[in-house]
């Protein structure tokens, strides 16, 4: 078990008091836990009537994970699922995030699965305090709590605001949740987490080289051509950004310039099947 | 301002024409940012591409299990392509949260049906 690893005289008692309550109406834990992390992320009109039309599945009278996920994007958020750790819940708690939780409530064979929100921890009396059901706060020991969790892989998701990072944020994981909203063409929403994202890792080109993605794909040429500009002196070995930055140079009739930029990018990476061959695909364009 | 508003509106727009997670890049020319980022982390992601017909098949099975049509639809398209693969598994395979419906008597009951007759 984690929390027996856990310096808890380390810790200080946590409780997201101001964390709002849905109670749950049959089998709907899923819409309620999630309108609560919503809510707390700044979605005012999240409520679990309405998220039961996105997440609830009939037939199965219960909501899957990825749906969870799915959802928040549609609310505009940044879902961050969280790594499979207890320290990593209590960190998110002590920034201010309350973390929604898979449990299972009975057995391993004869599963039970929960979704609830932890909302605070009580070091020294070792309990954990959730929001869960129709009981708007419930204390479970420590123990107990693991176990449930533990049945379910130690899922945990958090939804922070946007323009905040998750505290327990991974560079790369943030990025690949960040650049999937773009994918989704959530623009606004992506471009807040790239900047979430440059404000905490202020030394990384992702962020930059995102932006200047975004501003490429609204045919925003120049504004592009700045950020991956950007990007390229963080970065100056990164291929793909000289071949990103050659399109949106190309763009702008810079011709010369746009050929500089892929040669520099196919003498970064000769080897590979796109920047490899950039000279000719950007001759060929023209 | 005014720019921002239209930026704001066409955004709006596009996101009720357009199906946005199938929907190609309107410039296929430069690399996106997700397949920059899927190269950086192990090769596991980026094997973790889905056919237009993984998508059908997860969207046709969420309609089985009584969603919605026109709701499958948007809740598969605010899915990435590991969720999509995650759920052409099976959705009966899944863990669906669903809540503290039994009572913990009835579980008990259940447990010691099972352990008494099944084992």
């Amino acid at each position: 078990m984690q929390h027996t690893d856990l310096p808890l005289h380390e810790y200080q008692p946590v409780e997201l008091r101001d964390t709002p309550f849905f109670p749950q109406e049959d089998y709907q834990c899923g819409p309620a836990a999630l309108a609560t992390v919503l809510k707390v992320s700044g979605v005012d009109s999240a409520h679990p009537d309405t998220l039961r039309e996105q997440i609830y599945i009939p037939d199965r009278q219960g909501s899957l994970q990825a749906e969870l996920i799915a959802a928040s994007r549609r609310a505009e958020r940044i879902p961050y699922v969280l790594d499979t750790e207890f320290s990593a819940l209590l960190r998110e708690l002590y920034s201010g995030n309350p973390v929604l939780v898979l449990q299972n409530l009975a057995l391993a064979r004869w599963p039970q699965w929960h979704y609830a929100v932890v909302v605070g921890f009580k070091p020294d009396s070792e309990t954990i305090i959730l929001r869960s059901g129709t009981n708007k706060r419930e204390e479970m020991s420590l123990r107990a709590f693991e176990r449930t969790w533990q049945l379910a892989d130690y899922w945990a998701m958090v939804v922070p605001p946007n323009g905040l990072t998750p505290a327990t944020a991974e560079p790369l994981r943030y990025f690949a949740a960040v650049a999937t909203m773009e994918q989704q063409q959530r623009w606004q929403t992506a471009l807040a987490g790239y900047e979430a994202a440059e404000q905490r890792w202020p030394n990384d080109a992702t962020s930059a080289f995102g932006m200047g993605n975004i501003a490429y794909q609204q045919q925003n040429y120049g504004l592009a051509e700045e950020h991956y500009y950007r990007a390229s002196e963080l970065d100056p070995q990164e291929a793909a950004i000289f071949y990103n930055l050659a399109w949106a140079l190309f763009r702008q009739g810079k011709v010369a310039e746009a050929q500089l930029s892929a040669a520099t990018a196919e003498r970064l990476a000769p080897e590979h099947s796109v920047y490899g061959k950039a000279v000719s695909t950007l001759k060929a364009a023209d | 301002m005014n720019k921002k508003l239209a930026i704001g509106t066409s955004l709006l727009l596009g996101t009720f024409v357009f199906n946005p997670a199938v929907m190609p890049v309107a410039h296929a020319d430069i690399v996106s940012t997700h397949d920059v980022v899927a190269e950086k982390q192990s090769g596991l992601d980026r094997a973790q591409l889905t056919e237009q017909l993984q998508r059908d098949d997860v969207r046709e099975q969420l309609v089985k299990y009584g969603v919605n049509p026109d709701e499958a639809i948007a809740r598969v398209s605010a899915m990435t392509d590991a969720e999509v693969l995650e759920l052409t598994a099976g959705i009966e395979e899944l863990p669906a949260g669903a809540g503290v419906s039994i009572s913990l008597g009835a579980i008990l009951v259940i447990v010691l049906v099972w352990l008494l007759v099944a084992r």
